[in-house]
């Protein structure tokens, strides 16, 4: 997980930019209020642009995000940080993927504020709308039409290897799973190849699906492009662009509060093991104070003994903006007494602005639905030349 | 008076005799075999005085008849865009959507989206989804009575599919007859998915519409019995007191269609062996008449047609399937009763009846081929037809969309 693939990954960590000579303010202060991040901040090797405001030069990027309402520690550091980063150097579109949502049992009474509020607090971490769209998927219908045109290029056997689908419907009682839990990928191809997408940021346990998305781009292309999509009046050449996986750097893995072995994660049982980015001061507080540590004297990085320690350290570090030299000069020494309340503290103080501005968008309705009407719009346009262009090619009267 | 070989309308004899079609089909449309005496739709019955009814339905035939829908049963059917119908197909089912479309308000689309399942021809799916709807409205489909639109004009379709495929058990879909012979003969894993997921995109087709009946042959009677075990788990799943806390109507979501089976009297065999059915996979185009066959061509396929060295000509012997099945064409075409048909060829030997035959099928597809010719003759024409189908479908799609996703929960 640590591997940059591609010389055009982004690079995020705060040590190697000041090593580099840029400044790290803006990974100190993360600026959720939409002020314009400037060029010097960071740069991307990939590109050569002059100006952020030159949209059709960039490189896009899309990411689809489950519709938990809820958000903790983990999922921010690990992912939704870096979307404030990328969205001055990509063309950033994401949406709420409620239609995957239903893939699994659910509970329709909570799904309608659950996608909002999701977006809510993509919004309040930073995602600038006059960089970035923000839409739901169920409001843009390219995705489904997608998924069934390409589903008759998917042969079976590929998703029945999937690991997700194998793992998943194991627990939903294998046969009694539905048929939707086998076709997740395909949707999430569809999600992807829509709009062209350069890259797309996956995690572990989504690298198998982005394969089958590139294998998939790469089957039709071959069924369907270049000259035969050309006697059919088509543009001829590719169909879907084969998009590049984004595999964010290491320092975002955030474990558990109650395991340092596990991944802080949403299905734990106990909500002592996470912090939710919505947790009050006093429950951020109280769950730091209640969590795992150890009994050794110090504190230090890269332990394996002391998983616990490394997670809170490393924690300490992004949420501080500091580097990992200067965390350990502060830390080294410290009791776990004292670091605890300094731990607690910097997270606050991190997510504070991140908890008002989600007040503040979710006090106004109207603002949020127009935010999301906007970003279907615009996603509705990329999408149906997309779609358009596949029909032409696979032969339909449209 | 129910007719047992087909229907021949006149105002007062509407009655519901309905035959086989060809719903959905998936390589080819075919006839289903019946025994004699079969089980007509049991709402056949409530029908049996349509002018009492439906008495709007004898009025000024150029008003389209657009309230009165509201009061109509409505019956959905999918055509496989294959381009070419045979008369296996046309006798079987066609003939009688012009019947339908007098009682129910019916739609049918070409099933473009299901057609892509298989294997298929890239550079003739178009022309064959026109030619399919060109030929449907040749055969006597009324577009002031019925909708005819194509599958993938009308978006609600897949959305549908994909929001029911979240509440389809994959063990029903393998359990799925279709999908075990098809899959094989594609190489198992090597079939696609949607191959698999057919029969929820052929449910969405039937309940978006929330279709009173739907018209099945033999082979689609499982298919159809998904969807209706799939509505059935939907409205149990988000109908009834939750679908009213999210604001929703209550009560159930989805209609549970009913089939429509058809009578015994039009299963065509072919005319190269008399006891397989006229189909358009045969191997040889000898044993099919195509609809658009010119008359030399109708003419010498019945003239070289397999008969058999009895004398005379009857119904019903089990040793002479051919006699059997050339009478009833005749029969059918002619518009002649059984009996009159006994009558007139009884003693006849075959080369005094192919002829006859060969006229009468010819004088009865006259019509349908000059009408296609018209139809095709200018596309703009049918492009405006398929458009208002699709408009019209979309408008009573759009209703069933919007109540399912405000049951399942979702941000509108």
């Amino acid at each position: 997980m640590a591997h940059a693939t591609l010389s055009h990954s982004l690079i995020l960590s705060s040590s190697r930019f000041s090593r580099l000579g840029y400044s790290t303010r803006f990974l100190r202060h993360p600026n959720p209020l939409s002020l314009p991040l400037t060029r010097q901040r960071f740069r991307c090797y990939c590109s050569d642009q002059t100006s952020p405001s030159v949209s059709f030069s960039r490189k896009r990027v899309v990411s689809g995000v489950q519709p938990t309402g809820s958000i903790h520690l983990g999922n921010y550091l690990g992912a939704i940080k870096n979307w404030v980063a990328l969205q001055d150097t990509y063309e950033t579109l994401f949406f709420i993927v409620d239609l995957h949502a239903i893939t699994l049992p659910y509970d329709p009474q909570e799904l309608r504020k659950a996608t909002r509020d999701t977006a809510a607090l993509y919004l309040a971490c930073g995602v600038d709308i006059s960089k970035a769209s923000v839409f739901v998927q169920s409001h843009v219908r390219a995705h489904v039409d997608l998924m069934w045109l390409l589903s008759s290029s998917t042969p079976i056997g590929w998703l029945q290897k999937m690991t997700q689908f194998k793992e998943k419907s194991r627990k939903e009682g294998g046969e009694n799973a539905s048929v939707s839990l086998l076709t997740y990928p395909v949707l999430m191809a569809a999600d992807i190849l829509l709009y062209k997408s350069d890259f797309v940021p996956v995690g572990e346990d989504q690298k198998q699906h982005l394969e089958l998305a590139r294998d998939l781009a790469q089957r039709v292309n071959n069924l369907y492009g270049g000259r035969k999509w050309k006697k059919l009046g088509g543009r001829g050449g590719s169909i879907f662009k084969i998009p590049e996986p984004l595999i964010p750097q290491v320092g975002a893995r955030v474990m558990s509060l109650t395991d340092g072995r596990s991944k802080m994660s949403k299905s734990a049982p106990s909500d002592q093991s996470r912090i939710n980015l919505l947790d009050s001061k006093d429950l951020i507080a109280d769950k730091i104070k209640r969590c795992k540590t150890d009994s050794f004297v110090g504190l230090e990085y890269d332990n394996a003994e002391r998983p616990e320690c490394n997670n809170l350290l490393s924690v300490y570090q992004i949420v501080s903006g500091k580097t990992k030299d200067e965390v350990m000069e502060e830390c080294k020494d410290m009791s776990w007494g004292t670091f605890k309340p300094l731990l607690t503290d910097a997270v606050v103080e991190h997510l504070s602005p991140i908890q008002v501005r989600y007040q503040e968008i979710t006090a106004e309705s109207a603002y949020l639905d127009k935010v999301l009407t906007e970003g279907a719009d615009k996603a509705t346009e990329i999408a149906e030349v997309t779609i358009r262009n596949l029909k032409q090619a696979m032969g339909f009267y449209i």
